[in-house]
């Protein structure tokens, strides 16, 4: 049952915001193997039907945001992987060896006793405080969700952090939460109340959750609450995390004509 | 006992969750900051009374772990030869039950708060590198009929488990005022119990409107709960607590000092006196059956061993595990166990470990 270790990666995912933050009864989970579970054949030709499931690392409590960097000048790739209350963005050798590549990634200040989101989450009481999500731009900087920063950010080669975006019309954001780079450089990134104690309920909150664009320096809204529906915020970025930026762009021109 | 994570995150990082500083002092399995490289277990000989408690050659061995905090911990004897392990959650709010073969599962949900209400209640702090709300129970323990007690933190109650699975309360409170929080507990033969209580489980900690008594020494008997003792009297944090072997003293920590009080006939407390100081004093300590005191807390992830006459002994020395993301060792209270009463377990943070001893310790509950 402890589990700090149990769930790591495998947490990834998964629509966390809709956990309620309360504590309810629970039985013992029965241990089973990983499975995959086919709704159509096709999958076979993404993912191979004796594929295994391979721990790489553990311990993380919550993670989220994971983003493969590739290497560069015969380096090797690897992987990084945010830790959501350990306030870290953590790089994954492909060995499985861990270390932390960025400290304090989600939340910058020392105003502990107000900053974070509570939750209970995986029979863990647990304060979300730490980055949620990062990506790969094309110049091959760092871009990432500082939550509680409400900042969505950018690592310049020589270290520095770049605050891209903050807010919009001198509101500030909820908290961003996951983005996917365009090929023309545009970040589109969801804004929830990750970032904020008490979620949408908080008295900060100056803005509805929505999806936003960045580019060049500008901000502009992508997607309403309204147009994405009220529930849907939660798992866009899960539903379009994968295919990138154009499977965003189409449902976005599906959902919102005005933007393209 | 939570508190002894505390004054070890006083010492070295950052209990960051109500105080918020954070100025790392060097490695530290806690917090931000690198963490330490690994080390082995060892212990610290400071006396040669130190190998009549504990051999050379003997090894700290792993229990089990993935606790993120653990605390309180009690064995619970059977009745037929052999027992189990308790050990108290604080940030999964639940008791666990550790088997003799290891194997972990949840004893008791919901044990050190029932109400719905995290967003208010409940110390913001950090286990390793993660920030968590502890919340859980804080103690555990066996009295003379067999049934466990557990202090159910965040309710701000000490509880009892009567044999037919009901949740009895044994004590809220006193004068019409509730706890802070129940943080550990020794419970005499004659079933008198002896409680710390402190403000540490409240949000805000003694700047909490919701504190109600001065933090303290409480005596829990025959449905009566009186004060022995005030924080200002104990001259320090109450937390961690133990009577003698022979049940004429009761030791308590006062932040990093330990205290000594002889009890009376009638289970008060005379005046007590400097019993010792020093590493390892701050959180839940046990006695052996020699009287000697095995206690933890004020940063350090070691046990201290301490002579009836008060002299240091020595230290058991946690080991350190390295790596990343951090698994944070650190000790917050130890119970004897196992049939012959000659294995020390340890609540060690992320981990639980034992140790064999050449000496039974007290185990409470039924004498044999």
């Amino acid at each position: 049952m402890p589990r700090l270790c149990g769930y790591s990666l495998l947490m990834l995912g998964l629509g966390w915001l809709s956990i309620a933050n309360a504590q309810p009864n629970r039985a013992d989970p029965q241990p089973h193997p990983f499975s995959i579970t086919k709704l159509d054949p096709s999958l076979d030709t993404l993912i191979a039907p004796d594929a295994k499931l391979t721990t790489v690392a553990t311990g993380f409590g919550f993670s989220d945001g994971p983003v493969w960097v590739r290497g560069r000048d015969g380096q090797e790739g690897y992987l990084l992987v945010v830790s959501i209350i350990g306030n870290v963005i953590y790089k994954v050798t492909a060995a499985g060896k861990v270390t932390v590549f960025l400290d304090k990634a989600g939340y910058s200040g020392d105003d502990f006793a107000n900053t974070g989101k509570l939750a209970y989450i995986a029979g863990i009481h647990m304060i979300l405080i730490g980055p949620n999500c990062t990506g790969i731009d094309r110049q091959g900087r760092l871009v990432w969700c500082a939550g509680q920063d409400l900042s969505l950010m950018r690592l310049e080669k020589d270290g520095t952090r770049t605050v891209l975006a903050k807010g919009f019309g001198g509101k500030h954001f909820n908290g961003p939460n996951d983005v996917a780079i365009a090929a023309d450089g545009a970040i589109f990134f969801t804004d929830s109340d990750v970032g904020l104690r008490g979620g949408i309920h908080s008295p900060q909150v100056q803005m509805p959750d929505s999806v936003w664009r960045w580019k060049d320096g500008q901000v502009t809204l992508a997607v309403s609450r309204e147009q994405l529906g009220a529930e849907r915020d939660h798992f866009l970025a899960n539903l379009f995390g994968a295919d990138g930026a154009e499977g965003l762009r189409a449902f976005i021109e599906k959902r919102a004509p005005r933007f393209s | 006992m939570k508190r002894l994570c505390n004054a070890l995150l006083l010492a070295s990082v950052l209990v960051a969750g109500a105080a918020g500083a954070q100025a790392p002092a060097g490695p530290s399995t806690r917090g931000d900051g690198p963490g330490p490289a690994a080390k082995p277990f060892g212990f610290t000989r400071a006396d040669p009374g130190f190998d009549a408690l504990i051999a050379r050659d003997a090894k700290v061995e792993l229990v089990a772990e993935g606790f993120g905090i653990n605390e309180g911990t009690t064995w619970v004897r059977d009745g037929k030869g052999s027992g189990f392990l308790l050990v108290a959650g604080l940030i999964d709010n639940v008791l666990y039950r550790i088997a003799p073969d290891n194997v972990v599962s949840v004893f008791m949900e919901h044990a050190g708060y029932t109400g719905n209400d995290p967003d208010n209640v409940g110390t913001q702090t950090r286990a390793g590198r993660s920030h968590v709300l502890l919340i859980g129970p804080t103690c555990s323990g066996v009295d003379p009929q067999g049934r466990i007690l557990w202090c159910a933190n965040d309710d701000r109650q000490v509880m009892r488990l009567e044999p037919d699975g009901k949740h009895t309360l044994l004590s809220g409170g006193a004068d019409g005022k509730r706890f802070n929080g129940p943080n550990d507990i020794s419970i005499k033969s004659d079933g008198a119990v002896y409680l710390t209580d402190d403000d540490f489980g409240l949000r805000g900690a003694e700047k909490s409107s919701l504190k109600e008594l001065q933090d303290g020494i409480w005596l829990i008997r025959d449905g009566v709960t009186r004060r022995l003792l005030t924080d200002t009297q104990l001259g320090g944090l109450p937390n961690g607590i133990t009577l003698s072997a022979d049940e004429k003293y009761l030791y308590l920590s006062a932040g990093t000092k330990m205290m000594r009080y002889p009890v009376k006939a009638d289970d008060t407390l005379g005046a007590g006196s400097l019993f010792t100081q020093g590493p390892g004093i701050g959180d839940g300590m046990r006695s052996d059956s020699r009287g000697n005191i095995y206690s933890t807390g004020g940063g350090p992830a070691l046990v201290r061993v301490t002579s009836p006459a008060g002299r240091f002994l020595g230290t058991i020395d946690l080991p350190i595990v390295g790596g990343e993301p951090k698994k944070q060792v650190c000790a917050t209270n130890v119970a004897f166990g196992d049939n012959d009463g000659r294995t020390l377990y340890i609540a060690a943070c992320d981990f639980v470990y034992k140790v064999r001893l050449k000496v039974p310790g007290v185990i409470q509950g039924p004498r044999r």
